[in-house]
């Protein structure tokens, strides 16, 4: 998710233009290649055994690595070798903007230390998003006020990011500096959990991003924003939820949810606290995920 | 209806998600699929078809999937129920074990395991012939992070 955010600056700061950036991720994405494929082609494990823990990962929250590991299938020195070739994905950036001519690795690096300063990562936190770690990035970049809600906000969006790069779009990432949410949103699905902990979630974004994003879940065409493209986002909310109430159920924390559901033109307004909003770029656009802790009216 | 072909009735309330076990069940285990939106609609679909197996979600509107599984049970002791939920808590399991549930699984479904579930089920109830799933097919490809 780093590059894909770091991307997004370049953008912003008019260092590449939309199409230079394209062809960027076009060239990292040959270059780059998945654990899985890594560690068929090291001989560490079979295609069936890649399977399985892709599989798995729909179930639960963690990484290719350690499920691979806890079933045998790698052992710890294995995945060191296999992850040495995927930490550090913005120097597959640099390298293959520096490949297109369009930077030099020493202009490279300060564009780095600019994004690090605007930030204001510390030098542990911005080495830790640098090897992937999507904790560190939300802890840095989400909007969330201070507070004893906060680790619940921060540890939902960190998990709803993992959902949306293995599960809807690889390049899906923050996006920080985007537009605030206007109302009467065009369409929200949303599902509200409860139990100790209450927390009101829902998905917002334009009829062709939501229908862009339910065919990606759903892995297959889907021509109108119909009421599968509206079971495929809400499904997709539903699966985030439920990895939710595993992690809090692990942690001793009980939650239930409600169905999801989906309307056009809410107008939220949350009691006490308000909502916190976050917005991802997936699928060519911008999704808002709006959380509370209260069920909004 | 193919004569001996085992029914399975599907209760979700995800369009979506009764449209992927749909399309699994069918291809993969050659049985006969219904569908049902909520656990009201669940229950009488059950009484009315007596099929073979249910899948049945817990989180559903109008009827939870717990309270639709212990009327079927009450209406069919040896009915196979087995529940499935996107949330596999330890809180859900043991909610259903206690209704009565026959297995539990964890949405979304993979297909090796339904086939295990399928075979499982419609070997050893009503004295039925096995269902005709395949060798494995790939449920989804997903993508590594």
């Amino acid at each position: 998710m780093f590059s894909a955010l770091l991307g997004e600056h370049l953008l912003r700061e008019r260092i590449l233009q939309p199409r230079q950036l394209g062809e960027v991720m076009d060239r990292m994405d040959r270059t780059r290649l998945k654990v899985g494929v890594l560690a068929i082609n090291a001989g560490y494990m079979t295609a069936a055994q890649v399977d399985e823990v892709h599989r798995a990962q729909t179930a639960t929250d963690r990484r290719f690595g350690d499920i691979a590991v806890e079933k045998g299938y790698l052992s710890p020195l294995q995945m060191d070798d296999l992850l040495a070739s995927q930490r550090y994905e913005h120097l597959v950036m640099g390298q293959a903007l520096m490949d297109m001519g369009l930077m030099t690795m020493a202009r490279f690096e300060e564009v780095l230390q600019d994004y690090k300063k605007r930030y204001d990562f510390d030098d542990a936190s911005f080495d830790a998003a640098k090897k992937g770690d999507v904790d560190s990035l939300m802890d840095r970049l989400v909007r969330v006020p201070e507070g004893e809600e906060r680790r619940i906000f921060v540890e939902y969006l960190a998990l709803f990011a993992r959902h949306l790069v293995r599960f809807v779009d690889r390049h899906a990432a923050l996006a920080p500096e985007a537009p605030s949410l206007d109302y009467p949103l065009p369409w929200a699905s949303y599902q509200v959990i409860h139990g100790p902990v209450t927390l009101f979630t829902a998905l917002s974004g334009t009829e062709d991003l939501l229908l862009r994003l339910g065919e990606a879940f759903a892995q297959e065409p889907i021509p109108a924003f119909d009421d599968l493209a509206r079971a495929s986002v809400e499904e997709c909310l539903n699966q985030v939820n439920g990895l939710f109430t595993v992690n809090m159920s692990n942690r001793g924390l009980d939650l239930e949810m409600d169905p999801p559901g989906t309307s056009a033109g809410a107008r939220y307004a949350s009691r006490d606290g308000g909502i916190i909003t976050t917005a991802f770029r997936v699928c060519g656009g911008l999704l808002y995920v709006l959380l509370s802790r209260n069920i909004p009216r | 209806m193919v004569e001996g072909q085992k029914t399975v009735l599907i209760c979700d309330d995800s369009m979506l998600v009764r449209k992927k076990l749909r399309d699994s069940l069918e291809k993969g285990c050659g049985v006969r699929v219904i569908e049902a939106a909520d656990g009201a609609a669940a229950v009488a679909i059950y009484q009315e078809e007596r099929p073979s197996l249910v899948f049945m979600d817990i989180v559903m509107p109008l009827k939870d999937g717990i309270a639709a599984l212990q009327e079927i049970r009450a209406f069919d002791p040896q009915a196979q129920v087995v529940m499935a939920s996107s949330a596999g808590t330890q809180d859900h399991l043991r909610r259903a074990i206690d209704a009565g549930a026959s297995d539990f699984v964890q949405k979304p479904f993979a297909e090796d395991r339904l086939r295990e579930i399928v075979q499982k089920l419609c070997t050893t109830v009503q004295g039925g012939a096995p269902c005709g799933c395949p060798a494995d097919t790939s449920f989804s490809e997903k993508k590594d992070v």
